[in-house]
Formats: C-alpha cells, structure tokens, sequence
C-alpha cells in the first residue's frame, strides 16, 4: 500500500494531490486511507508537499540521484547477477522474444482503443 | 557397498540430468522448492561419500588408526574399496572444499556491499525509489528484504502495470527466494553436475514471483504487460549489451507466454520422480556411511578391554 503509493508519486513528473494518487493507484482505496499513508511519508521526510489550491500536493523525495545512483550502477555492473544475491525484474531479451513482447504491447493498446 | 555406490550415483546422475527438464512440468513454487531441496541432498551426499571412501584409506595410516581402536593391518586386507580410488576421493575433497568456500565467500561479499548501500537509503517498508532515468528493479535479500526501484522505471509504465512490478519484487522478498538460490548455487558449487538445476530454479523463481503477481493484481495479462514493457525498456537503454548476453539468458519471453497462459497445475508424476531421485541419492549415502562404519568396527582391536574396566569402575 505506502509500496504503491510512494511509486505513483515517483514515476510522476508533478506533485500530486490525495485525488490524484488515489485515481492512480486505483484498487479502490478509500480518500482517507491515502491521506493517511501521504501524512505518515511526509513526517518520515519521504515526500514534501506544497500548497496546490485548497490540499497539498505530494512530491516523492527520491534518493539524491547522483551518487547513489551511481553507486548501485557500479554493483550492479561488478558482477554476475547469481552471485550478486538479487533478482533482477527483467534480463536480457532475444531478438525473437522481443518481437513478442512488441506484439503484445501493440495488441493490448489496439484493444484499448477499440 | 559398491552397489549402494553404483545405485546412489545412477540416481544422483539421473537427478543432475534430468532435474531442470522435470522441474519444467511443475508449477513453479513446486519446481523451486524441490529442485533446491534436491541440490542441496544431492551436493550433501556427494561430499559425504567422498569423504568416506576417503576415510577407508586414511584410517589406514598406522597414526590414525592408533588413535582410532581399529587394526591398520586388519583394514588392508578387509578393505572393499581400492586404495587408489579411496586416495582419488580425498583428492577430490580438496577442491571440493575449495569451491564451497569460494562461492560462500563471493555472497557474502555481496550482502555486504548491498547492506551497506542500503543502510544509508531512505526506504518506504521495504521500498527504496532510487532517482535514476535508466530502468532498473530488483529485490536484494538484506536488512530483511528491499525492492529497489528506479524512477525512471515508474516512469516507464503505467499505474497498473507498476504495481504488478512492486508485487512480482515483493513475493520475492516475503518468500525469501534469495535464499533458496544461495543454497542451490552452493551445493552446485560443490558438485558442478547441478549447476544446470540450480541454473533452472533461477528461472523458476522469476516464474514464482510472477504467479504470485499475477494473483496479487488479479490479472495474467497485466503481469504479462508489464514484464514485457520493462524488458523494452531496459532494452533499449543497453542496445550493446544484447548481442553478448543473447544466448545465456533472455527468459523474458518465456515468462510472458506462461502468463498468456492458464495457471500452471501440480502434477504428481514429475514431483514424485523429483523426491524418489533425491531419496535413492540420500539413501545411498547413509548405506555408505553406515557400511564404512561397520567395516570399521570388525577391523577393531580388542585392546580396549581396560577402557571398558575404568568405565565399569567410574559406573559403580
């Protein structure tokens, strides 16, 4: 839930109100329920906020980019993923597999648009 | 005991063989849980056969056996493995023990360096949002388990599909599937004929997560998506790695068709070939073991008959 809503807030380039996570998160969640976990994130110093009108507006402090970001990139890069203890989301592709992958995307976006 | 040799290592042979292929016709958590089970069985037997035999010829030399109460004359002459073999075996233990220590060395290097990484990083519960346009996820096993994510990751795909992501990474973190991996890479570590099964659970375990993703979001399809989203992604902000890596991995695709299709469903033969294979393996072991340990105590000295009296005194 807080995994949820503290990813909406970093994948968008704006500050957010409640509404707008909420509307993004979906799964139904009571308004309350999202100020709640917004309130807990910004006393833990994880999001700022700002004035947007009549609520706040969320932002996700996202770890300071540079060093940490080239720190993880230096681990990652060290070594084989079987000894590195992590599971990465995705590996590399095939060529075939990524024409799959193309389909689908593009047969799943059709369907939305008709 | 050189049957319960022959038969043990047929099983063991059969399960380093054929271990992955089998796995494949079970519902990932299954496969997983079995195949490292079996590794794990399987690397344990084989040490402890090596280490047996071994004995058989080390407890020859006069020093040992005067520590030990067996006769070294009585052992040569009953002995029922060859002194060559028995020797080749200790030899083998050597870098056996070697590898052991390598591999469990080169891990806890690694939880190390990612403890301490991510000591100093602000987590929400076991997420940590790193600021990095290129995409990245991943789970790491330290400070009990965090999902590491990049924004430019969110970023890349949309609200539905970014919470099939946060549930594929935390399944495995809850389930501890880092763990499981550690153990079958180590016994593959020592012995190198189960390095194909504990290659295997490594992609079982992606499956596992995926399953369990797709249960969390409730739909395949968008478990599907979005493992195809983030592989395009990454894809193209690596182009040059591709072609190298091409050939050893590339297992998106054959995640995403498992989830364009029905739910995986237990079958009872593979799983009971997999638990039979690992039986006879371990079974084997023991006959071995407790073999060695009679041949052991026919070759005794009866010389111990003053022990026996100190111990018949201190009783009393």
């Amino acid at each position: 839930m807080e995994h949820e809503v503290m990813a909406t807030l970093a994948a968008s380039d704006t500050a957010m109100t409640p509404a707008q996570v909420r509307a993004a998160v979906g799964d139904d969640l009571a308004y309350t329920t999202v100020m709640t976990v917004l309130a807990r994130l910004y006393d833990k110093g994880l999001v700022s906020r700002e004035k947007s009108g009549r609520a706040f507006a969320y932002r996700a402090v996202a770890e300071s980019a540079d060093l940490t970001a080239r720190q993880m990139r230096r681990l990652l890069d060290a070594g084989d993923d079987r000894a590195a203890v992590l599971s990465r989301f995705v590996d590399v592709l095939t060529a075939k597999d990524e024409a799959l992958l193309v389909g689908l995307l593009r047969r799943t976006e059709g369907d939305d648009i008709a | 005991m050189t049957i319960a040799v022959a038969i043990g290592l047929c099983a063991a042979l059969a399960f380093c063989l054929l271990g992955a292929q089998i796995g494949q016709r079970l519902p990932p958590a299954t496969a997983t849980v079995m195949l490292v089970l079996g590794n794990v069985c399987v690397a344990g037997a084989t040490a402890v056969v090596l280490a047996t035999v071994a004995f058989t010829a080390f407890a020859q030399l006069p020093l040992v056996a005067a520590t030990g109460d067996w006769s070294s004359q009585i052992l040569r002459t009953t002995d029922p493995v060859p002194i060559w073999i028995a020797t080749g075996c200790g030899l083998l233990l050597v870098p056996v023990v070697v590898l052991l220590f390598r591999a469990l060395a080169a891990r806890v290097r690694a939880i190390t360096q990612w403890y301490r990484m991510c000591w100093r990083m602000e987590h929400v519960g076991r997420l940590i949002v790193v600021d990095d346009e290129r995409p990245e996820a991943f789970a790491t096993p330290v400070g009990r388990g965090r999902i590491i994510v990049s924004t430019g990751m969110l970023r890349a795909l949309p609200a539905d599909e970014r919470r099939a992501l946060l549930a594929h990474e935390a399944s495995h973190v809850s389930r501890g599937h880092a763990w499981w991996l550690m153990a079958a890479d180590l016994a593959a570590a020592v012995n190198p004929l189960l390095n194909a099964n504990a290659r295997a659970a490594h992609n079982t375990v992606e499956r596992w997560a995926d399953e369990d993703a797709a249960r969390k979001v409730g739909d395949r399809e968008v478990v599907a998506r979005s493992l195809a989203r983030a592989a395009l992604t990454t894809q193209e902000t690596k182009p040059q790695l591709a072609p190298v890596l091409a050939a050893a991995s590339g297992r998106v695709g054959e995640r995403v068709r498992a989830l364009l299709a029905a739910p995986p469903r237990f079958r009872l033969l593979p799983a009971v070939a997999l638990l039979v294979l690992t039986g006879i393996t371990v079974g084997c072991a023991a006959t071995v073991l407790n073999h060695a340990d009679t041949f052991l105590d026919n070759a005794s000295v009866p010389s111990d008959s003053q022990d026996f009296d100190t111990v018949a005194h201190a009783s009393r």
